[in-house]
């Protein structure tokens, strides 16, 4: 159409109203409103099979248990934990660090007494020490703890198959604003070492738990096992994908260049120091770390402003612990071997629904980490499929 | 104060263990509407920039809104082999924006005629807002309210929204070649009307 060269982008241009987006905050929160009326009303207007329906399987739930299929009278409008919950986390992340005992209670709060500096552990032990502990102290421990241990090396093709018990954030949203509680899992994960297979992922419901402050939560009803295909992460030949172990395995165990690589290569947007804590959690979560990277991980953490010490928490299952937090969220270590072995999130602030400041709002407990060269037999039609994966 | 975390950031995995991406999410949001949440915390910001520039704030806020009530009734139709939305939803918010389309031509005339942006917060405007900068802000305003519909959108989401030409021929739904070929029409315009304001201030020297 024309003999002239492209023209390139006009400079003047793409500085011309960059402001403007003022106010979004409040519109954007708006907005959200918006969808959030539309997703409830559609979950009331259209089928049964969408309401009140605790597990994800809806299709299977109604095949084995017909009479679940007819909505509650007063069914509650349920917002999938599985979406708040990050949400919600995140606000715990917003606000000012609290000092508080992460110490999440498998059982109703009122029957337990409070976590206690270690039970049997020796007086000496770091963990009743709390005085003289800092974050950088605990992590650095963590960091030569690592070092010092052995583990199987996965080969591309196997799996890394890890264990955990969660209990997470629910939240319902109704008539008279929102209500929360908390609800347990146990997971099963098998994860792709080179991200080129499907995983597999089992959860089993264990039931809500109420928080403190709380309401007393529903009776969880349905299949309380679902099985999730994992889509593929990488494609064969191509680098590893971030998620992987081979991924990880590829990264600099020098703890100042794997720092400078975690600064300049931030997984979201939140604030750099904020961020690195979260992508070094996102790393260590359900997943078997090569030892020199999980030393240099825990030695950057300990370089990242903020973060305290919990002296006196427990994990997901009630293991004696001490942990590291920062905005809200923790790291649980064993206090006597300063392995990792779970991670807390409380709230930095009063969150209407949930609690004041201090509430514990996530718990899990690492419990194994293996690697496997085969996924379990599942029957296919068990397993809710996974969209998504490279397209190679 | 940080920005919210999306999906699978700030909080231990949901369903899957990793971040989810678009399209998972859209799937899933099929059965489990609620899902749809985590696709409005990771674009919306960006398409409220978007509109923001183009309309101003406030009904930037109602083109957001639009766009992801239009999207999640949309959502069964969304093709699940493209892994990010961001495209799909940009081309939801321009035909959202285009029924602003006389707020955002008045938006651009009032602009060239003062040249001062009523919707920049900063004071700091007021150190950018020398002579030199106003009248280029005046030229480049009075360009755009001058341009055809279809150029401007195409020049705005790849200059403003910073899509590339493949994700902006997915959002307005046109081959590449015209996404290429509206762009080069639209810089031309856009650099002519500079290139005018600066030769005349040459022979104002």
């Amino acid at each position: 159409m024309t003999d002239l060269a492209e023209p390139g982008p006009v400079r003047e241009l793409a500085g011309l109203r960059a402001d403007v987006a003022g106010r979004a905050p409040e519109a954007l929160h708006r907005a959200r409103g918006r969808l959030l009326a539309e997703i409830h009303n559609e979950r009331d207007a259209v089928a049964p099979s969408y309401r009140a329906l605790p597990s994800r399987s809806t299709s299977r739930l109604r095949r084995a248990f017909p009479h679940r299929a007819e909505p509650r009278p007063s069914a509650p409008r349920w917002l999938r934990p599985a979406l708040l919950r990050p949400v919600l986390l995140a606000a715990a992340v917003a606000g000012a660090v609290a000092a508080v005992t992460v110490s999440l209670l498998p059982g109703p709060a009122a029957h337990r007494p409070p976590p206690r500096a270690v039970g049997s552990a020796p007086a000496s032990s770091p963990a009743s020490r709390s005085s003289v502990l800092t974050a950088a102290y605990v992590l650095n421990r963590a960091a030569s703890a690592a070092a010092a241990s052995s583990q199987p090396v996965p080969r591309p093709g196997q799996f890394i198959y890890v264990t955990s018990v969660t209990t997470y954030l629910s939240t319902e949203i109704g008539p008279s604003g929102e209500k929360s509680w908390l609800y347990r899992t146990s997971r099963q994960i098998w994860q792709s070492v080179d991200g080129e297979r499907a995983g597999l992922l089992q959860i089993v419901d264990r039931g809500n738990v109420k928080l403190p402050w709380g309401p007393v939560p529903p009776a969880d009803t349905g299949n309380p096992v679902s099985w999730n295909s994992l889509h593929s992460l990488s494609c064969p030949g191509a680098a590893p994908a971030r998620g992987t172990y081979a991924f990880l395995a590829s990264l600099p165990t020098n703890p100042g260049r794997l720092r400078a690589w975690i600064y300049q290569h931030p997984d979201g947007q939140n604030q750099a120091d904020a961020q690195a804590w979260t992508d070094i959690g996102d790393m260590l979560r359900e997943m078997l770390v090569p030892p020199k990277l999980a030393a240099a991980l825990y030695r950057v953490a300990a370089t990242i402003p903020g973060a305290t010490v919990v002296p006196r928490a427990e994990n997901a299952v009630g293991r004696a612990s001490v942990a590291v937090s920062r905005s809200g969220a923790a790291l649980i270590f064993d206090p006597k071997t300063y392995q990792l072995i779970g991670e807390g999130a409380v709230l930095t602030k009063a969150v209407p629904g949930q609690g004041p400041a201090g509430t514990v709002v996530a718990s899990t407990a690492q419990l194994k980490e293996s690697v496997v060269s085969h996924l379990p037999d599942v029957p296919p039609s068990e397993v809710e499929k996974d969209a998504g994966g490279p397209s190679c | 104060m940080e920005k919210p975390a999306t999906l699978g950031r700030a909080g231990p995995p949901p369903d899957t263990g990793r971040r989810a991406d678009d399209a998972t999410l859209i799937a899933r949001s099929r059965a489990e509407p609620e899902a749809f949440a985590a696709i409005f915390d990771r674009h919306a910001t960006d398409i409220h920039r978007y509109a923001a520039r183009r309309l101003g704030p406030g009904p930037a806020e109602d083109v957001v809104g639009e766009t992801f009530l239009v999207a999640f009734r949309r959502r069964d139709r969304y093709d699940l082999s493209y892994r990010n939305a961001g495209p799909w939803l940009f081309g939801i918010a321009t035909n959202m924006i285009s029924r602003h389309r006389q707020a955002e031509l008045r938006l651009y005339r009032a602009l060239a005629r003062v040249g001062v942006d009523a919707d920049a917060e900063s004071p700091a405007d007021e150190v950018v807002a020398r002579v030199a900068a106003t009248g280029q802000r005046r030229a480049i305003a009075a360009a755009l309210a001058r341009l055809k519909t279809a150029d401007r959108d195409t020049l705005l989401l790849v200059d403003w929204a910073e899509l590339s030409y493949d994700q902006a021929a997915l959002a307005l739904d046109v081959p590449v070649g015209t996404i290429r070929s509206r762009l080069n029409r639209a810089r031309r315009k856009i650099r002519e009307a500079l290139d005018d304001i600066s030769s005349e201030e040459h022979s104002h020297d």
